[in-house]
């Protein structure tokens, strides 16, 4: 293992370490490549299908909400301020009620592909067009600020230029992508899930086995620094309240319901209800064992430093390059080799999901409605795929921009303050309060972003939020609570001066019209009772079974407490698929054959279900 | 009070305040029906889960010295 201290040898990799990484990036462009041929359709291409179980769906998340700066910057602050690294993983559950109970089934039985397309519906065109304006720079913001970090993390491990490292992952990134869209992306989340959590579980379990224990290790850190809150308003480069405000307030919000990418995992999932335990299952056990993982090199590294095991840092900047550090003195050739090549994943899932939702976007919401209508669905795929590629280009010519700010913690902080919150806003208002206009809705968008512009230059609009932060510091975080409040204010006040949509326009997009969103999904009167009961039958085509629909035996319906006209979800019995081989269909009158379900060659083929398979059917709706 | 439970009162109590009205939202709107068996689940569940954060979070600043 190496000793500490300034990186000097960025050149000096062990073979073995080679040999893992180059067989970690081959084998999860091979497996994406693989998945693709899953994908046929657009609604495969962008929303896996919509056929995956919840924890498929909790996985990916994870992989998505994780990206590779999460490790630079969380063991950064780890280092820096100890346990309350963590908070920004163990604070989203506020929004939850918001989010599972309102947004959730708004977006899911409204069948949108897109975030702006539910502002169409729910307000205007001109609505749609200004949130797909902000919705693409934050994502494409989000895509240059992940390939700056991986070329950061590789310059600074590998020596590599800044640039060619984004241009290469971006490569093959985009070999994935082109392949396969989000099913692709999906399935290899799983994998990449795996690498990034066991590589910084590895990293924090070395750690604790070279300081001897969990005893030392809580010994060797501060008091300050066993805190699961930083210090209520300072210092300003991290603080609880700038935290509280910019993450579990408007980061959680903008994260789950904003982001495209997250959005469409969790849209991937087979029904409203999974999509609900995929959330529930992420916020309360996946994050917070992400959280160790991420910040659990910073927590160590410091441990090690005040016991006297690992050399002080010359210079407070090297504190960037903990985690890269870290790693270096804590890991044998072939460990390090694995940790690299889940840095690597990290991002790429992250960049992965990010590229697909700037494509879904730019596919549904520019080129299908404005440039190129009534084409066929292939001619799409097609346009999602060079798209795709773009985003890679452009992500590449944004380094420059973000490579300007101190710290990558600063420069996304900065991103997302000034971004979101109106965003924020309207989303909220628009999901919960009928009374919220479209009018209101366009204006609190353009001026609470012109609001939060100003702000940048005149820190001094924001200090009356900062609960005590000085403005000197020119309230990076903060001026997300500024944000809300003057975005919250404009938006109640012009509608109350403006007329909003007649609530027959707007069916099951907000709030008090869930269930004619329901209604209008199933085609028919919802039916909840045995939802989430299965049955496990033989398949067999039928003939007279029309496409779209399954007949099955009287028992397996009453079992279900279906009946014809339910909204069914049948899929391969083998679990582990994980829905990979399933398809939703629509129930039938009953057969008197027993175990056996019958569906038509189509619906066969759209599931990819193997006859030589028992399958098992899950009522919907 | 010392200053370390001052971000534990915050966060529970602003936070709770929008985790609850959320909540009372979402029930008097009819997404959240607690006479639904699957509904007072959930219910239990975001309940919990909010309880549940806030006594980790609590016994962690009471240990950590």
């Amino acid at each position: 293992m190496e000793s500490a201290g300034p990186l000097s040898f960025a050149f000096r990799l062990h073979p073995l370490d080679w040999a893992v990484i180059l067989a970690y990036l081959i084998g999860i462009v091979l497996l994406g490549m693989w998945f693709g041929r899953f994908t046929r359709t657009t609604k495969d291409f962008f929303l896996g299908g919509q056929r995956f179980s919840w924890w498929v769906g909790a996985v990916s998340c994870v992989a998505t909400l994780v990206g590779s700066y999460s490790f630079i910057q969380y063991s950064q602050n780890g280092f820096n301020f100890g346990l309350s690294s963590m908070t920004a993983y163990t604070n989203d559950w506020f929004v939850m009620p918001l989010f599972l109970l309102v947004w959730l089934p708004i977006v899911y039985y409204s069948r949108l592909t897109s975030v702006p397309e539910y502002f169409e519906r729910r307000f205007d065109r001109r609505t749609r067009i200004t949130v797909l304006v902000i919705m693409l720079i934050y994502l494409q913001g989000y895509i240059g600020i992940n390939l700056y970090t991986i070329g950061v993390a590789m310059h600074g491990l590998l020596g590599w230029d800044l640039t060619l490292s984004a241009a290469v992952i971006s490569v093959l990134t985009g070999l994935v992508i082109y392949a396969g869209g989000a099913t692709s992306v999906m399935m290899a989340d799983l994998l990449q899930a795996f690498l990034l959590l066991a590589a910084g579980l590895i990293v924090f379990f070395l750690g604790l086995q070279h300081l001897g224990g969990l005893g030392p290790f809580w010994d060797g850190l501060p008091t300050l620094h066993k805190l699961p809150f930083a210090q209520f308003n300072r210092p300003p480069e991290f603080n609880f309240i700038g935290d509280f405000w910019s993450d579990a307030i408007t980061g959680t919000i903008a994260f789950y319901f904003m982001n495209q990418s997250v959005l469409m995992r969790i849209l991937s999932v087979k029904s409203v209800r999974d999509a609900r335990k995929t959330m529930i299952f992420t916020v309360v056990v996946l994050m917070p064992v992400a959280a160790v993982a991420v910040s659990g090199a910073g927590w160590v590294a410091r441990a090690m430093v005040n016991q006297g095991l690992m050399v002080p840092l010359a210079h407070p900047d090297e504190t960037k390059d903990i985690f890269v550090t870290a790693v270096r003195f804590l890991c044998p050739p072939g460990v390090f080799g694995f940790v690299m090549a889940a840095l690597l994943a990290a991002l790429m899932s992250t960049l992965e999901a990010l590229i697909n939702a700037v494509s879904a976007v730019a596919v549904n919401d520019i080129w299908k409605p404005f440039l190129r209508p009534d084409q066929s669905d292939a001619y799409y795929l097609r346009v999602a795929r060079y798209i795709s590629v773009a985003a890679n280009v452009l992500g590449i010519l944004l380094m420059p921009l973000f490579a300007q700010f101190e710290s990558i913690y600063q420069a996304l902080s900065h991103f997302t303050a000034v971004i979101t919150p109106p965003m924020v806003v309207v989303i909220c208002l628009g999901a919960v309060w009928k009374r919220f206009t479209p009018k209101a809705a366009f204006w609190t968008l353009v001026l609470g972003s012109a609001a939060l512009f100003v702000s940048l230059f005149v820190p001094e609009l924001v200090t009356p939020f900062a609960h005590g932060e000085p403005t000197s510091t020119g309230h990076s975080y903060m001026r997300s609570l500024f944000g809300l409040v003057v975005s919250g204010a404009l938006g109640i006040t012009i509608s109350l001066l403006t007329q909003p949509r007649l609530e027959h326009e707007i069916p099951g997009l907000v709030l008090g019209s869930i269930a004619d969103g329901m209604r209008r999904f199933k085609g028919g009167e919802p039916d909840e009772r045995g939802v989430g009961r299965t049955v496990v039958l033989g398949i067999a085509t039928g003939d007279g079974v029309e496409p779209g629909h399954v007949r099955l035996p009287a028992a397996a319906m009453e079992e279900l407490q279906a009946k014809p006209g339910d909204l069914l979800y049948v899929a391969d019995s083998r679990w582990w698929l994980g829905g990979l081989r399933s398809v939703h269909v629509t129930a039938g009158p009953p057969h008197d054959r027993p175990d056996v379900l019958l569906l038509s060659d189509s619906e066969t083929e759209r599931g990819n279900l193997r006859s030589d398979r028992r399958i098992r059917v899950e009522k919907i709706l | 009070m010392p200053e370390k439970w001052l971000p534990w009162l915050y966060q529970y109590g602003v936070g709770g305040l929008v985790f609850f009205l959320s909540l009372w939202a979402a029930i008097r709107g009819g997404a959240l029906k607690p006479k639904s068996e699957t509904d007072r689940k959930l219910l239990i569940v975001l309940v919990a889960g909010y309880f549940a954060f806030l006594a980790v979070h609590g016994l962690w600043i009471a240990f950590a010295h």
